[in-house]
């Protein structure tokens, strides 16, 4: 493969020889013109025209060659920028991934890279050959006739800046454009989601009246970019270059200063100019906006993230003990503490479910534990260690976590399973969806282990999901498990068969479920209450429903309590 | 049949640039003059040319003027030609702009008033396209359309010229354009075939880059990282070779029409090398190289045009079907009844969504008003079906549903919808603010009656914490509130609108125990005084309805209340036993008999 230095060299020099090529056929017809005029029987007329199809078969091969290493060179770029990009994402920590919109990065990684794409084929190339072409007509005119050549002297710099202007003008309306499409997108795409809603409130004619106004804010923009377009100044200013130095020419050839074959030559030259300006006006926008997006995607590969350190120690797993001590934490300083103070010790093989409002602190806490932030004060202690003391790798060995919202790949069941455990025996993978009791439904599909799921497949329940992810998780045997089941979404019999499949892991190892259903909750050994960033209470279940108002509160509108008992407690 | 499509289509077209008439005959005037202006120029340059070559043999001061004013008329044609373009672009720019408006906002008008069983049958992504970027492509190919337009007269203007000064001439100019057209044609159409490849490989990769970032969490939980990179390398360098085929393809386009041109012009000039011999005036040859160039390049844009034409005509044909399908649009008329009492009956209703597989089985219900239904039963066991044929979302069923002893087909399709208020699960939010949202219920309620609906539904406490109030502004999906919050401001807009009979389709199935206690206080408030028809999972929301329905696979299993069916020793029973009766110790005060 030619690498990039040599494919770069090759475009730059290759072009302006093209373009040279491109415009010599002008001079030819300046010298066919001159035989016309003086001795229109000659057979080098002839043999001027067998150089000239010579030169433009030459011309045409030589051309695609440029034009292609061009394209090739634009995409190895871009390619590997994607590569780089890619795999600068994902070494960011999960709180990068918290932070930054996933329409924000797809929007870099794939109309940006486009941009850049087009702008460096064939926009710059284009813009490099008019250039040349410019400088090349202006040599061979101060070369025939440097009075003649003054003008295209003068207009050149104008006729340059003209286009930069212009580009400069016209790159904020065509991104707003883009921007006003985005939205009219969004608005469809929103509306359409909620067709049955619209339907039942009768809501059509105020949805329209919405799409109408932005789909007005979006075609206004669009004519703005058809006025400015159509003022394009810089063929103005090439136009005014041909009638003037033709005049002059003219003025010249009167007092037997010119020749006619002299004038073709000059106002085939800029003839040319003139003619491959026509696409600048997308060209000019395109180089424009590839450097805005160069400049966005290279700010997304190298941007300094806070990385968290991590130690030495390798965690085995055989000591889970986790202890909390005096840990606060806050997301970042302009907002309110997450959690305050907490003080626990989860013992080794314990179950602790927790309990909580939004905004409780409880799935923090989780991602306390998981080791995706660092508390901002007190400190975290794994099997009497500092978290911070072991790997990263030997920590997310040991630790797992089963999301609300779990995310399934598109592939099959079988490598969704064993996703984390790739070499996983299909022995393996059956035994796992057993214990998640998720056999049974997998077994009724079709291709049964084989059944593409994920966004591009089968579309699966959110019970059948959940499973999914519950086998996933099971078969790496992490010693310390997070649930996360705040939800229950489910009917009556999948609810039994998520609970049945929750109890058989909780067994053998810690684990820490955030939930409210009571079926699983009286499997804890204790429950951990959280509000406003405190644990409230903790005790089993039996204590607290008698002890603690706020627990209490989140049951009594759904089971009838024993009555409360005002003395002890865990308050 | 088809041809008879493509006349609506066509009268569909002009129908949408009928308002723009004044401004198109003013196009047409602008392009007549603009090929006049265009044409002129070269012309004026070889009369100067002509009288100069004249001018050796006997010199005059008045013929040196002559040629001095034809050279100022070249320059002065030049010039104007930019202002002519300039007044057509923007007549064209301005046409498009409000041309695309009107067929965007009638399209999605027109769409809108369909079925939701066209909705069903959809992919989202699809339908937003069809809405979106085929009307956008329409927009484009307008300005082409234009252009090409406008070019062809050109044409047509060059041909005039050159015939009345040499045929022969002519003859030779013309003899290489129609492989010049064809060849463009041909090239595009195999642009397109490699294109469509190097796309879809796009896509793939794409797909595999946002699936990969949207799920880091779990990536990383389970260590994944460099397989990611690898199965992510394997693509996009696929994605390259790809985009490497098509670069071949695209960029042949260029040398071709080069060449083609260059032969152009050396046929020309042998041809004419022929005739000046002979006698023929060189300036009159150069007055053809110079109209050969304004040949070229309306015969490749055309060229061009046409597929890009054939793929406009087809995103308009995508449009133009799904806006004016009546099989697909909802139906119109009915009566408008002033107050409904809200009894609610449905007969023998038999239904399915597509032929074959019956989702609904000779369904008879009877629900008196005020009263409180509840619907049960597994996932798929026909629950929704039931409410989704009250709201008149699907038709096509045996039997009949009456509403206050009237078919509700004989209802106004919109009234009866605005007497239903239909709570689901998935709330919409619109972009804009809470206030915006509350308002799509009822556009002219006024601000107490507003706080009044939020203090009904305990949404007051969380409005007047967030910053901006009731005018904080909801991002898209409504990200920036939990799905509590969003529940709350769809109970509120429902109590707005004020419905006589209400559908609470499992309203509260994916909220935490915490914020479903908050908003039953709310629910409540809705179900006094309305006719109620309740689907849920949660036995404390069935244990308060008149009448519970257990529903299993398309039928009615059995119906009555809680302490009947317990007695029954049925489905309901069963379940309860089974899981209900784990969730409590004892509800009884709740049960109604």
């Amino acid at each position: 493969m030619l690498n990039y230095k040599l494919m770069t060299v090759l475009t730059i020099v290759g072009s302006i020889i093209e373009i040279i090529l491109f415009s010599t056929p002008v001079v030819f017809i300046g010298l066919i013109i001159e035989l016309f005029l003086t001795d229109s029987s000659s057979p080098t007329i002839l043999t001027y025209l067998a150089y000239l199809f010579g030169l433009v078969i030459f011309q045409a091969i030589f051309f695609y060659f440029v034009a292609t290493i061009n394209e090739i060179l634009a995409h190895r770029v871009t390619t590997d920028m994607t590569a780089d990009l890619f795999s600068a994402l994902q070494s960011r920590p999960v709180h990068y991934h918290d932070r930054v919109a996933i329409g924000d990065i797809m929007a870099r990684a794939t109309s940006d890279t486009r941009v850049i794409n087009i702008g460096l084929s064939p926009a710059i190339r284009l813009i490099m050959q008019i250039f040349t072409l410019m400088v090349y007509s202006i040599s061979i005119m101060l070369a025939l006739n440097y009075r003649l050549a003054l003008i295209l002297v003068i207009t050149g710099p104008m006729y340059f800046y003209s286009i930069y202007r212009y580009a400069k003008k016209l790159l904020p309306v065509s991104s707003e454009i883009r921007e006003k499409f985005g939205d009219l997108t969004i608005e469809v795409a929103e509306s359409i989601r909620g067709i049955r809603e619209i339907k039942s409130f009768v809501a059509e004619p105020n949805i329209i009246d919405r799409f109408d106004k932005i789909s007005m804010i979006h075609s206004g923009k669009v004519k703005e970019m058809g006025y400015l377009s159509a003022v394009y100044i810089p063929h103005l200013i090439i136009a005014t270059a041909l009638g003037l130095t033709t005049s002059l020419g003219i003025i010249l050839m009167l007092n037997g200063e010119l020749t006619l074959p002299e004038l073709v030559i000059f106002v085939g030259l800029i003839s040319l100019i003139q003619w491959m300006s026509r696409n600048l006006q997308w060209i000019a926008e395109y180089s424009a906006r590839t450097i805005a997006s160069s400049k966005r995607l290279q700010e997304m590969i190298f941007e300094e993230i806070e990385h968290l350190e991590f130690g030495e120690l390798k965690y085995t797993g055989e000591d889970t003990t986790i202890e909390f001590n005096n840990v606060s934490f806050r997301y970042d300083e302009t907002r309110e503490w997450a959690l305050q103070n907490i003080d626990v010790k989860i013992n080794h093989n314990e179950t602790i479910a927790i309990v909580g409002g939004p905004g409780s602190g409880k799935s923090t806490f989780s991602k306390l534990i998981l080791r995706l932030y660092d508390p901002i004060n007190g400190e975290i202690k794994l099997s009497g260690q500092a978290i911070s003391e072991f790997t990263e790798k030997s920590l997310r060995k040991q630790f797992s976590s089963i999301e609300q919202d779990v995310f399934l790949f598109t592939d099959t069941i079988a490598n969704n399973i064993s996703f984390g455990k790739p070499d996983a025996s299909m022995e393996e993978i059956k035994q796992a969806a057993v214990l998640a009791s998720a056999e049974e439904f997998i077994d009724e599909m079709e291709m049964g282990y084989e059944t593409i799921i994920g966004e591009r497949g089968v579309k699966l329940s959110g019970g059948q999901k959940q499973r999914i992810a519950i086998a996933r998780s099971l078969l790496i045997n992490p010693a310390i498990l997070l649930i996360d089941d705040a939800s229950s979404a489910l009917d009556a019999e999948t609810e039994q068969k998520i609970q049945n499949a929750i109890k058989n892991i909780l067994k053998t190892r810690t684990s820490i479920i955030v939930t409210s259903r009571l079926a699983i909750i009286s499997e804890a050994s204790r429950v951990l209450v959280f509000d406003k960033g405190k644990i409230v209470a903790q005790g089993p279940h039996d204590v607290l429903i008698c002890s603690s108002p706020y627990y209490r509160r989140l049951f009594e509108s759904h089971y009838e309590l024993p009555p409360l008992v005002e003395a002890g407690g865990a308050q | 049949m088809e041809l008879i499509e493509e006349k609506k289509l066509w009268s569909q077209l002009w129908a949408w640039l009928k308002p723009d008439k004044p401004l198109l005959v003013g196009l047409m005037m602008v392009m007549v003059i603009n090929t006049v202006v265009a044409i002129s120029a070269p012309i004026f340059l070889q009369n100067a040319l002509d009288l100069l070559q004249q001018l050796n043999i006997e010199a005059s001061t008045d013929q040196e003027q002559q040629i001095i004013v034809f050279s100022i008329l070249y320059t002065f044609a030049l010039v104007m030609t930019f202002f002519t373009t300039m007044s057509q672009n923007l007549i064209v720019a301005k046409i498009n702009a409000r041309f695309i408006h009107r067929i965007r906002s009638d399209a999605y008008a027109k769409i809108l008033r369909n079925k939701i069983s066209f909705y069903d049958d959809s992919e989202l992504g699809r339908l937003v396209s069809r809405i979106v970027n085929d009307t956008n492509e329409l927009m484009g190919s307008a300005n082409r359309f234009a252009n090409a337009f406008s070019r062809l007269i050109i044409l047509i203007g060059v041909l005039i010229i050159m015939f009345s000064y040499n045929v022969q001439l002519t003859l030779a100019s013309v003899a290489i354009t129609p492989i010049l057209f064809v060849a463009v044609i041909m090239m595009r159409k195999f642009q397109r075939r490699v294109a469509k490849r190097w796309r879809k490989s796009l896509a793939i990769v794409n797909g595999n880059f946002g699936e990969v970032m949207s799920s880091i969490a779990i990536s990383k939980a389970f260590f994944r990282e460099e397989e990611n990179f690898r199965k992510f390398e394997v693509l996009n360098e696929e994605t390259y070779q790809a985009a490497k085929i098509r670069g071949y393809a695209v960029f042949a386009t260029g040398p071709i029409q080069d060449f083609l041109k260059h032969m152009g012009i050396i046929i020309l000039l042998y041809v004419s090398s022929i005739y000046v011999s002979q006698g023929l005036d060189v300036t009159v040859v150069y007055l053809f190289i110079l109209l050969q160039q304004y040949m070229f390049d309306p015969i490749s844009t055309i060229a061009r045009s046409y597929n890009q034409f054939q793929s406009a005509f087809a995103a308009l044909e995508r449009v133009y079907t799904i806006m004016s399908d009546k099989e697909i649009s909802e139906p119109t008329g009915g009566d408008n009844r002033s107050s409904l009492v809200g009894k609610i009956e449905y007969r023998g209703i038999t239904f399915a969504y597509n032929p074959g597989t019956t989702v609904l089985k000779d369904i008879n219900i009877m629900i008196e008003p005020k009263q409180t239904v509840a619907l049960v039963g597994m996932t798929g066991s026909g629950k929704t079906s039931i409410v989704a044929l009250l709201m008149r979302f699907y038709g096509g069923y045996k039997g009949d549903i009456l509403i206050d002893d009237d078919s509700i087909k004989n209802y106004n399709i919109d009234h009866l919808r605005r007497e239903i208020g239909y709570v689901q699960q998935d709330v919409l939010l619109f972009s804009g603010t809470i206030l915006d949202n509350l308002k799509i219920a009822k556009p002219d309620v006024s601000i107490e009656e507003i706080w009044k609906a939020l203090d009904a539904v305990y949404a007051r406490e969380f409005i007047e914490t967030l910053p901006d109030g009731i005018l904080t502004v909801i991002k898209e999906e409504g990200a920036n509130l939990s799905q509590g919050q969003k529940q709350m401001i769809s109970l509120a807009r429902t109590l707005l609108a004020d419905p006589k009979i209400l559908i609470l389709d499992e309203f509260t199935s994916s909220l935490d125990l915490y914020t479903e206690a908050k908003i039953q206080q709310g629910i409540a408030q809705l179900i006094e005084n309305r006719t109620s028809i309740v689907i849920a999972h949660r036995l404390v929301t069935i244990l308060s309805a008149d009448k519970i329905i257990v529903m299993s696979d398309g039928e009615i299993a059995e119906s009555g209340t809680h302490l009947e069916l317990l007695a029954n020793n049925g489905k309901y029973a069963d379940v309860y036993n089974k899981y209900f009766s784990f969730q409590i110790s004892a509800l009884k005060p709740k049960i109604k008999k």
